[in-house]
């Protein structure tokens, strides 16, 4: 028999009839329209399969290969979860954690299971949920509105360093996460986290502006990255996104924003913590009365307000809401008073900033020994999107 | 012939050579690499599920900037060591005579190698001989190597693989629950009498073109290789030149009953000399149709596997023929995993024959029934070793097969023990 009988045209025709039709099917991928309650009972069988061995058994992330995962694995028991589209503090939408489960987050040891099937996905989240008592206690939460995007303009990428500088440069520093406190900064768990390198295009989530955006607003639960929702407009976030854009090759960043990364500004306005040269001083003991000023990581609606004498102090009590740290506006105190300011605050990590004291229940203390009359007014780096902040005044 | 020509032509040949085993096998290395258990990829290793095919279909890559060995866990080596031995019994007989009988403990199999990632784009799998014993008797295996470039142009479409060839099936003979040789897949098929022994289980050498969308939902490989490999007697591993091509569409029902369907369509043509060299080049022709079903729970499915195909081989490629040879395969496999640990899994494949190569042989010579069935408990030591038990028996019916032409059925019950690391 010829070869040229293999190949006939008939056995071609049929290959054809059969394989166009799979080749011309759009994907077939299931993508829940409402992401509605999974089964537990069987997303425990799930989770056994794909999860277990870095969230571990009890979801408390001390799974097996927790020690050498980056950072590491989720702590279920809180109900903390980084990546959400709700409030800063909120409990994340189901919709929030399918998103991170089918993506993974990018730079970390957490893959992308959006090739097991989607319903194995939502019976995997009933089951985190089955982990933390806040999924029954607390009500569901509202996500935050995205209006539309304002145009990337040079000008609002300017605009947007300006904010950047004096909200998110401690940690940030130019961008690449060489900030003051990048050093310190940890999360609620007490593991080291150090601020993303934003120059890189991407970050463990955020690829486009709309990520960004809901980050920079929502915030990052349990770590230093506050939700600044409450802080700033939505115009005014959108020029910080459109700074950070201008940084690296961000998926859609354009011309007008690299041309604003041409131009070099990064210098911080107003005198600010960036700038200020408060090294030199010698700390002085305080030697008369302490006042306690508790911090909870919670929107300040009548900021704290004291008065003390020269040569007294200030203790700052973490009383929840995460790590906190006390720095001044270098252009908030009275003249000449950063250098003796900056002596009296133990361990600083930067120009005013103080360390990051992480559990409930540290406290971290200055003394206004030696410092002249005048006003004070402090803020916490990790929770300044939130507005805890408040006013010394030294009488 | 230019010296880089040569050069490339011993390059795969050397790797060619090394074909002659497709072991199956699970990479403890990965889940040292990425802190994931084997269960994470495997439905029972070497068994992917979905996962797990993504990740292969990736390069071994997770994509989430992680994938550099540097990258890692400081103690992580990407070499892995895998290793089965246990008792065998077999049984060979006729309608009327036992024809062999035998227990004991073979030879088993002994295997190290290594997948390494190279930079954002250059994926490799690596190996090394373990030598068993010395002396004339000794032991020699290598796991066959190849070299992948990922994603040509940022495209998961456009993935490139030289060397040792798997080819795309549901099950890969280098993908089976099992050691045991008898009841093997219908791909495993040969005519016959055919002077070629290619199947569509063999690992060949040759190029691989292969891609995919995101999630695996869609995916094509198409295979250019040797069906002979590097024949000594043959100018370089292109004197059989072949090709396959298989197209798979996945439909994720998301039914409490149905929760995964896939189908796939697969075609090939190879060839074979009837000669000396290259010149007298006939054809085998394979084509068919594989579905799989995943019932009731992703992570601890019943998959069912169900496969048809026919295959000719040209007259010429068997001696005395006077006509094509023609059979059809059937197979349908069910796999259950009650446990994460344990999988129980069946096999039956027919093998019909259509058209006889040579008109005298009876109606049913040829055909074969093959049954399988057996259980893999996998018993996870830790990220970087795994042990498992797989008891299974199989059997093969063949009709007119025995030398007195009375059926022929040859039973093995074997129980391995295997370790990864």
């Amino acid at each position: 028999m010829p070869t040229q009988r293999f190949f006939r045209l008939k056995t071609l025709g049929l290959g054809l009839t059969c394989a166009l039709p799979m080749l011309l099917l759009a994907s077939s991928t299931y993508e829940p329209a409402t992401l509605g309650a999974g089964n537990a009972g069987s997303g425990k069988h799930v989770y056994q399969r794909y999860c277990i061995q870095c969230h571990g058994q009890f979801g408390d992330g001390n799974g097996e290969s927790a020690n050498w995962t980056v950072p590491r694995p989720r702590d279920y028991r809180q109900g903390l979860f980084k990546f959400r589209s709700t409030p800063y503090g909120s409990l994340p939408l189901v919709s929030d954690l399918y998103h991170t489960i089918t993506y993974g987050l990018y730079g970390t040891s957490m893959p992308p299971f959006g090739s097991i099937e989607p319903r194995a996905r939502l019976d995997v989240i009933a089951y985190i949920m089955t982990f933390s008592p806040r999924w029954q206690n607390e009500p569901r939460p509202t996500p935050i509105e995205i209006p539309s995007e304002t145009p990337a303009t040079t000008e609002s990428a300017i605009r947007g360093k300006e904010i950047f500088a004096h909200n998110c440069a401690s940690c940030h520093g130019d961008g690449t996460g060489n900030g003051p406190l990048a050093k310190k900064t940890i999360d609620a768990w007490g593991n080291a986290l150090p601020p993303a390198n934003l120059t890189r295009g991407r970050t463990k989530q955020e690829v486009t502006a709309h990520d960004i955006y809901r980050t920079f607003m929502t915030g990052l639960n349990g770590t230093p990255m506050a939700g600044f929702a409450n802080k700033l407009t939505s115009d005014q976030a959108w020029d910080v996104v459109h700074y950070v854009e201008s940084l690296g090759p961000w998926k859609e960043s354009n011309k007008a924003l690299q041309l604003a990364a041409s131009q070099n500004y990064m210098t911080a306005p107003g005198g600010g913590p960036m700038n200020a040269s408060v090294a030199g001083g010698t700390a002085v003991a305080a030697t008369g009365t302490t006042t306690k000023i508790a911090l909870a990581g919670t929107i300040s609606t009548d900021p704290p307000e004291i008065d003390i004498h020269p040569g007294d102090a200030v203790t700052f009590t973490n009383d929840g809401g995460g790590p906190h740290s006390i720095a001044f506006y270098a252009d908030s105190i009275p003249a000449g008073a950063g250098v003796q300011l900056q002596a009296n605050m133990p361990n600083t990590s930067g120009p005013l900033i103080g360390p990051v004291f992480s559990s409930e229940g540290d406290s971290y203390t200055v003394s206004f020994a030696n410092m002249p009359k005048g006003t004070y007014i402090f803020y916490c780096l990790p929770h300044l999107g939130v507005g805890e902040r408040g006013k010394i005044v030294v009488q | 012939m230019t010296t880089v020509r040569r050069l490339v032509f011993a390059i795969i040949g050397i790797i060619g050579i090394t074909v002659a085993s497709a072991p199956a096998h699970a990479v403890p290395a990965f889940a040292r690499k990425y802190g994931m258990k084997c269960t994470a990829c495997h439905e029972a290793w070497p068994v992917l599920n979905s996962f797990g095919r993504a990740f292969r279909d990736n390069g071994f890559r997770f994509n989430t900037g992680r994938d550099d060995e540097v990258l890692t866990e400081p103690a992580y080596w990407p070499i892995f060591a895998w290793a089965y031995n246990g008792y065998q019994w077999n049984e060979t007989k006729s309608s009327t005579h036992v024809l062999n009988e035998n227990g004991g403990v073979p030879s088993g199999g002994y295997f190290i190698g290594a997948y390494v990632n190279l930079g954002a784009h250059v994926s490799l799998r690596i190996f090394a001989p373990l030598l068993i014993g010395a002396g004339p008797t000794s032991l020699v295996i290598a796991l066959p190597g190849w070299i992948r470039y990922n994603r040509f142009f940022g495209s998961s479409w456009l993935n490139l693989r030289v060397g040792s060839i798997e080819q795309d099936l549901p099950i890969a003979g280098a993908r089976d629950f099992t050691e045991n040789s008898v009841g093997k897949t219908a791909w495993g098929y040969t005519i016959p009498g055919s002077v070629s022994s290619y199947s569509l289980e063999s690992e060949v050498p040759g190029f691989q073109l292969d891609g995919h969308d995101r999630w695996s939902i869609n995916r094509y490989s198409l295979s250019f290789f040797s069906n002979a490999g590097a024949q000594a007697t043959h100018h370089d591993i292109w004197s059989t030149p072949s090709a396959y091509l298989h197209l798979t569409h996945m439909f994720q029902l998301n039914r409490t009953f149905i929760r995964d369907v896939e189908i796939g369509l697969s075609g090939t043509l190879a060839s074979y000399f009837t000669g000396k060299d290259s010149t007298a080049l006939r054809m085998q022709q394979r084509y068919g149709v594989d579905f799989q079903q995943w019932l009731f729970h992703d992570a601890l499915p019943l998959h069912l596997t169900e496969a048809f195909y026919q295959g000719r081989d040209q007259a010429a490629l068997i001696p005395g023929a006077t006509a094509d040879g023609v059979f059809n395969g059937y197979m349908l496999q069910a796999d259950y995993v009650p446990t994460v640990q344990l999988t129980i899994f069946s096999r039956a494949s027919f093998i019909t024959t259509q058209q006889h190569a040579i008109a005298t042989q009876p109606g049913a010579f040829g055909n074969e029934n093959l049954f399988l069935l057996g259980f893999k408990y996998t018993y996870k030591v830790t990220t970087r070793f795994e042990a498992a038990i797989e008891p299974s028996f199989g059997l093969n019916v063949q009709p007119y097969a025995a030398k007195d032409g009375t059926e022929l059925k040859t039973l093995q019950f074997y129980v391995p023990i295997e370790v990864v690391f």
